[in-house]
Parts: structure tokens; C-alpha cells; sequence
């Protein structure tokens, strides 16, 4: 008996040791870890009104793969028992499973849809739904682009994602397919994983690694090789996290010279103020979402910028997003309605995603 | 035979069009066999409205629209890969309905009015514009940012969409457009298949009511526009 308590005795004292060890990792203000976890709070609070009768969200089931992703993988831990704004929202998901494994309302944003759909599938933890989980990994790798759809290894797009209703791929849409292959566990030694970073690798501003003609030397990503929406193939914030998440999540170590220079790019260009190189503030919230995740999964709790100020990125997202909020407890990008930024709903859920990110 | 030599013009200047478009497409991107089958889609229905006779009678009407599917039938064979029946099956009815409307827009207005060698072009000047519409609106988007009923509407009624919702082509986020027009990056949704055909239907079956209407006895709608017109 004494050595039961002993046991449970030191096994409280480890996970207290732990916890106080997590905190101090993360370092955060606790005044605005507070605030950030009523702030999701509220963010969750909005999306609850505004959940159809079906349990979408804006009828679309990216949007509502995401808002549920925000529910589920919030502090209150939601579950399929917690009642029908959990269960309504996956029912309406697995409603929209095609035949070809794709999970999608429309012929747009196939690869979007059915990646973000497959997380949130996946964070319920139901096996139910492994077979669905399968189907979709097969359509989302059979999107990449390679010999079968007659593109050599030399091409630019060789390895690319796009979304699924055209052959054009992007970083944007690779790292959304990246990081759902991952969540639901594909196999590590999977081709698609190799022939991904061929693709992220060309999408990088790095001429020491992108063997294409197109890259300049800051470290950062473009949209796709040589071309970014804001210039030229300028880099800027919201890809440059997509490519760093998308690089760690493909199995790059943290030494390697590509995800070292996104790091750099990331601290030479640290702001929370702006989308750093996008006009006019477009994909503001694409970026905070990328940024907390990427941040998150490089695993360093502060970043020190060119100018050697460090910054505690969770207090800086935090405070950043908090100031951001609507009353209703919503957020969305009132300078640029780009990248379905106009949709409260989408920029919510990414909001408390981020957030999620940060309080964890 | 004039009418034909008008129409065999603006035929070439079509090709030349949709060569240079091909073209900028083909600088960055594989063209894949639902790209190949709009701009087949989209050549035929123009060329054959172009260059074949027109009479306002029924019978007319039906062989210039079955005409240009013909056409396609035989073109599709030459796209590389397999394309599914449903797609070509969905292609077919679009060239039909749009061949359908431009034909039922000719003939009202060739009932209505005298300029016959005008009329063709300008109903094909009509289609043109509308076929384009998401690329010269492109600048008006982009500098006020319309809401997401404009942006759909838009997107709706250009015959680039329909034919692009048959092949099931995101076409707005193919290369050329993603990076020249707004719509790709903004909240959209391209109208249903079922949605698309009835509303050309619906419009096929007004533009003949009014040409009855206008054919009626009694009602010479061509004297009458003359008469306007000489009077002013």
C-alpha cells in the first residue's frame, strides 16, 4: 500500500515538474495566456451561432473542417459526445466523401477541402473514420504532379500540389496536403514525401538549394517557383511559414540549410503587425495561422531578430490577435477580402487554431 | 455568300485569338485534356455561328446547333489521354445550348432588324464579351472588390465557366488567370451543371417567344424599325 502512494506520489511530483517545465518553455505572459484562452473561448462562442442547421459552416466543407478542427483541438477538448455541433459538422463532412476518395461541395479547392477535412477527421480520434482518411491520403498523393501526368523530375512543378480542378500547383496548397498527410500518419517512407520537397525546395528564394534560375538568396518562399501574387517571386510571411512547416513536416531536420534560411528569412523579416512582403495586408490571417504553427513546430519559444531584439512569439500572436477580435468574438481581414479573408467564419476558426497553437 | 465571307474573317481573327491565348498558357503549364476540350467547345460553337447560313426557321435552328457537337465529336478523338463520357456527354450539351441561344438571339434580331451582315457580329462580338468578361473585369474587381453575389454572377454567366463546369476544369486557377485575374484568390462557387443548362433553356425559350411575337402577323417590326428611322 505504502508503495502504491509512494509511486502515485513521485508520479505527481514528475507530472507537476513537467508542467511547470512547459510553462517555462513556453514563457508566456499568464496575464495574456489568460486572455488568449477566453479569447478562444469566444472565438468558439461565434462560430457556435453561426453553425448551420447541418452543422456547416458557410455551406463549404473547408470551412467546416476547420472550424471543427478549432473545437476539437481547443483547451475544452471537445469530443463527438459533447452533442451535435461536433457530430452535425462531421456528418456533413463525410456526406460530401466522392467516389474518388476526394472530400469536396464543389470542383474548386478539391485538395483544400478534402486535406483540412482528413485533420479534422483525424482529431476526433474515431477509427470509424479511418477507412474515409485512407481514401482521401490516395486522392490527395495522387494529385502530385509527376511522371504519371508527364512531368519529369527536372520540371518546376515536378512533386507540386495544386487544387485539384487544374494541373497549376502551389506551396499554399502542397503545405495544406503536407501537413494533413502527416497529421493522419502516411508513411514516412512514402515517395510523395520525397517528391514534395523537390517542389518546396524550388518554391524557396535559396540558390545554395533551389536548382533553378529564379532564386534570389533572402531565404523565403515564393507562392510557386519564380512567381509570387505580390511581385515578381517576391518571398513573403504567410509561404515562408508554409514552406518552414511544410520542409519540418516532410522529415527536413532543423539543421538543414533550407530550413535554416526560412528561419533566418523569418527573423530578419519578424513582424506581427503586417503579412511581411504581401500588398495590402492580403492573407493576413493565412499568415498569424501558418505562423503559429510553423513557430510551434520549429519549437523555440523565442526568436531573436536582425536587429537582436528577442521576442516571445506566443505573447507577440497573442496580443496581436487579441487586438484583432470583434466583439462577437470574431475576427476577419478588414483591409483585403484575398484568400477568403471577407469570411468570418474561415478567419475565426484559423484564429482559434492559431491560438490553440499558443496555448497548448 | 457575303455573310460567309464576313464570318470566314472573323473565323481567322478567332483562331489567331485563341492561338495567342493557348500560347501564353502553353509558356508555363501542361495543357490537360480539360483544357483542350473548352477551347474545342468553345471553337467549334463560334466558328459554326460564324460560318454557317442562318434562316429563321426551326428547322434551321436545330441543324446549325447540332452541327458544331458533330464537330466536337470528331475533334475530341484528337485530345491525348482518356477523357471520361459524362465529360464529353456534359461538353456536348453545352455546345448545344450556347449554339442554341446565339442562334435564337440571331433570329430575333434578324426579325427585328434590317443590318443582316451586322447582326452576326454583333451577337459574336455579345458572346465574345461575355466569354471573356472574367479578364477584362479583372481590373474593375480588383480596384473595388465587389461581394462575394458579384463575384458569383460574374463567374456565372460567361460560357468559360459552363464549359469549364462540364470538363470539371477549375479554370480560374488555371495558370494564365490565376496570375492576371482576381477571381482565383477570392470566395467563389461556379454554378451546378443542372443550375447552368435551365438557364440557358429558360433564355432559349424567351428569345423564341419573342421572336414569335415579333414574326406575328400583322406586326412588321422591320417596317416599323425603318419607318424610326427614316422619320428621325
Amino acid at each position: 500500500m505504502m508503495k502504491a502512494i509512494k509511486t502515485l506520489f513521485v508520479a505527481l511530483l514528475f507530472s507537476l515538474a513537467f508542467n511547470v517545465a512547459a510553462d517555462s518553455d513556453s514563457n508566456m505572459d499568464p496575464t495574456l495566456k489568460s486572455k488568449a484562452k477566453r479569447a478562444t473561448d469566444n472565438g468558439l462562442r461565434y462560430l457556435r451561432e453561426q453553425q448551420a442547421e447541418d452543422g456547416s459552416w458557410s455551406g463549404s466543407v473547408g470551412i467546416t473542417a476547420l472550424a471543427l478542427r478549432a473545437f476539437l483541438q481547443s483547451r475544452r477538448h471537445y469530443t463527438e459526445e459533447d452533442g451535435p455541433f461536433i457530430q452535425r459538422p462531421i456528418k456533413f463532412i463525410l456526406s460530401h466523401v466522392k467516389e474518388d476518395g476526394s472530400i469536396s461541395e464543389s470542383i474548386n479547392n478539391r485538395n483544400y477541402n478534402t486535406a483540412v477535412a482528413i485533420t479534422a477527421l483525424q482529431a476526433t480520434g474515431n477509427p470509424a473514420y479511418d477507412t474515409v482518411i485512407k481514401n482521401a491520403q490516395k486522392f490527395i498523393t495522387g494529385l502530385q504532379l509527376d511522371d504519371a501526368e508527364g512531368y519529369t523530375s527536372d520540371h518546376k512543378y515536378y512533386g507540386g500540389i495544386g487544387y485539384g480542378g487544374d494541373e497549376r500547383p502551389d506551396l499554399s496548397n502542397a503545405y495544406i496536403a503536407i501537413e494533413a498527410l502527416k497529421a493522419t500518419s502516411l508513411d514516412k517512407n512514402d515517395p510523395v514525401w520525397e517528391k514534395a520537397l523537390v517542389f518546396i525546395s524550388r518554391s524557396q528564394n535559396n540558390s545554395e538549394t533551389n536548382d533553378l534560375d529564379w532564386a534570389k538568396n533572402d531565404g523565403g518562399f515564393a507562392y510557386m517557383p519564380g512567381y509570387s501574387p505580390h511581385g515578381d517571386a517576391v518571398s513573403y510571411g504567410g509561404m515562408t511559414h508554409a514552406g518552414l512547416i511544410s520542409l519540418l513536416f516532410a522529415g527536413v531536420d532543423r539543421n538543414d540549410p533550407r530550413v535554416q534560411a526560412a528561419y533566418q528569412w523569418i527573423k530578419d523579416n519578424y513582424t506581427l503587425d503586417q503579412n511581411p512582403g504581401a500588398k495590402h495586408n492580403q492573407g493576413l490571417f493565412y499568415y498569424y495561422n501558418a505562423f503559429a504553427k510553423s513557430m510551434a513546430a520549429y519549437g523555440e519559444a523565442e526568436i531573436t531578430d536582425s536587429n537582436n531584439i528577442r521576442h516571445n512569439w506566443r505573447n507577440d500572436l497573442s496580443a496581436k490577435l487579441l487586438s484583432l477580435q470583434g466583439k462577437d468574438g470574431s475576427w476577419v481581414n478588414s483591409e483585403s477580402p484575398r484568400w477568403w479573408e471577407g469570411n468570418k467564419n474561415l478567419v475565426t476558426a484559423w484564429s482559434v487554431i492559431a491560438l490553440n497553437h499558443v496555448i497548448h | 455568300m457575303t455573310g460567309t465571307i464576313t464570318g470566314l474573317k472573323y473565323s481567322v481573327l478567332i483562331l489567331a485569338a485563341g492561338f495567342v491565348f493557348s500560347l501564353t498558357l502553353q509558356a508555363d503549364s501542361v495543357s490537360s485534356s480539360a483544357y483542350m476540350l473548352i477551347n474545342q467547345g468553345l471553337f467549334v460553337t463560334l466558328s459554326c455561328f460564324l460560318l454557317l447560313p442562318g434562316k429563321n426557321t426551326p428547322v434551321n435552328l436545330v441543324l446549325n446547333s447540332a452541327l458544331p457537337l458533330l464537330l466536337f465529336i470528331i475533334l475530341s478523338q484528337l485530345v491525348e489521354g482518356s477523357v471520361a463520357v459524362t465529360v464529353l456527354f456534359k461538353t456536348g450539351i453545352i455546345i448545344v445550348c450556347l449554339s442554341l441561344l446565339l442562334w435564337s438571339l440571331w433570329q430575333l434580331l434578324d426579325a427585328a432588324f434590317p443590318h443582316r451582315a451586322s447582326i452576326i457580329i454583333l451577337v459574336t462580338f455579345m458572346a465574345a464579351m461575355m466569354t471573356s468578361s472574367p479578364v477584362w473585369l479583372a481590373p474593375v474587381v480588383d480596384l473595388y472588390q465587389p461581394g462575394d453575389t458579384i463575384i458569383n454572377t460574374i463567374i456565372a454567366v460567361t460560357p468559360l465557366t459552363h464549359f469549364s463546369v462540364a470538363s470539371e476544369y477549375d479554370f480560374l486557377r488555371s495558370e494564365w488567370m490565376y496570375r492576371n485575374t482576381p477571381f482565383g484568390s477570392l470566395l467563389f462557387s461556379y454554378p451546378g451543371f443542372t443550375l447552368i443548362t435551365t438557364g440557358y433553356l429558360v433564355c432559349i425559350i424567351l428569345l423564341q417567344l419573342l421572336n414569335g411575337w415579333i414574326k406575328r402577323p400583322g406586326l412588321n417590326f422591320s417596317t416599323l424599325y425603318r419607318q424610326s428611322f427614316s422619320l428621325s
